[in-house]
């Protein structure tokens, strides 16, 4: 009888054991939603896009940065100059500000 | 979500001169409960973030200037450059303001679409306002006119009548487009939420 308790005793542990590892483990905290903000950076884009067409569309592809367009020894007109270094402007600006942008503010906030 | 892009956008506009952020209005701090008389916190003249933006934008075109210095005036120009009469440089000033905030509106425009966010449209085009105003208030200020805008071929020899702006002068526009552009997108972000 002893034998026979010692048994069921045995195999109640066990199932309390095994209820127990069944028991699904506590969730750990979900890690903390990163949300980038790129609408900035679309912005940034938008503006030197916006430069980069109208030169093209108005100038045509002389007023771009390259001078592929231009004649070899050819003389730049002051208003396709003019045209490539809003380029320049453009894109060097928008290149700082979003460094400032993204180095101070990661997350957007 | 319009935090975020407000400001950020304006930033960029600004910087691009324009170009700037979005805008989302600046969030009141929450009550405290022991205090509930207490002031509210105040507002800054300029959002932090705007001011960031217009910053680094102008630190962005001097550094590129000073870097860029060894290849002359204009880089990959891809010749000899003319002279360039003042009234044409002052007027590639406000072309490079008013093309650079229109696409950046558009860009916004069609994140928006595409994201399904949200922007403060008015807040944005407030600053893109700010942007162009500065740069033809600096132009003013500088020869007591607008420009020439040179938005078609030819348009540098119609205008050569008048003063010429050293090669010197072409690099150093470019610093004065972006600050006058950043002057003008924060003063319009002080207006817009005053």
């Amino acid at each position: 009888m002893r034998r026979l308790g010692a048994v069921v005793l045995a195999l109640a542990l066990l199932a309390q054991i095994n209820t127990a590892v069944a028991q699904p483990a506590p969730s750990a905290p979900a890690p903390a939603q990163t949300h980038q903000d790129w609408k900035p950076l679309a912005i940034g884009l938008g503006a030197i896009a916006g430069v980069v067409v109208f030169n093209a569309v108005a100038l045509g592809f002389e007023a771009l940065p390259g001078g592929l367009a231009v004649e070899a020894g050819a003389t730049v007109p002051a208003e396709m100059s003019v045209a490539i270094s809003r380029v320049y402007a453009t894109t060097a600006a928008v290149v700082g500000g979003l460094i400032a942008y993204y180095t101070l503010y990661p997350s957007g906030h | 979500m319009r935090s975020l892009s407000s400001p950020a956008s304006a930033a960029v506009l600004a910087a691009t001169l324009l170009v700037p952020s979005l805008a989302s209005a600046q969030k009141a701090p929450p009550p405290v409960a022991e205090t509930p008389k207490a002031a509210p916190a105040d507002t800054p003249y300029v959002d932090y973030r705007v001011l960031a933006v217009g910053a680094g934008a102008v630190m962005g075109i001097v550094a590129f200037n000073v870097l860029s210095a060894p290849l002359g005036a204009v880089p990959l120009a891809g010749g000899a450059l003319e002279v360039v009469p003042y009234s044409v440089a002052l007027g590639s000033r406000l072309l490079a303001a008013a093309s650079a905030s229109v696409g950046a509106l558009a860009a916004t425009w069609a994140y928006d679409t595409y994201y399904k966010t949200e922007t403060d449209y008015r807040y944005l085009v407030a600053l893109a306002a700010g942007a162009i105003a500065g740069v033809a208030a600096g132009n003013y200020l500088t020869i007591g006119s607008f420009g020439i805008l040179p938005y078609y071929a030819g348009a540098g020899e119609e205008a050569a009548g008048g003063a010429l702006a050293s090669t010197g002068a072409q690099a150093a526009s470019r610093v004065y487009v972006i600050g006058s552009g950043v002057l003008g997108a924060w003063a319009a972000d002080y207006l817009y939420r005053h």
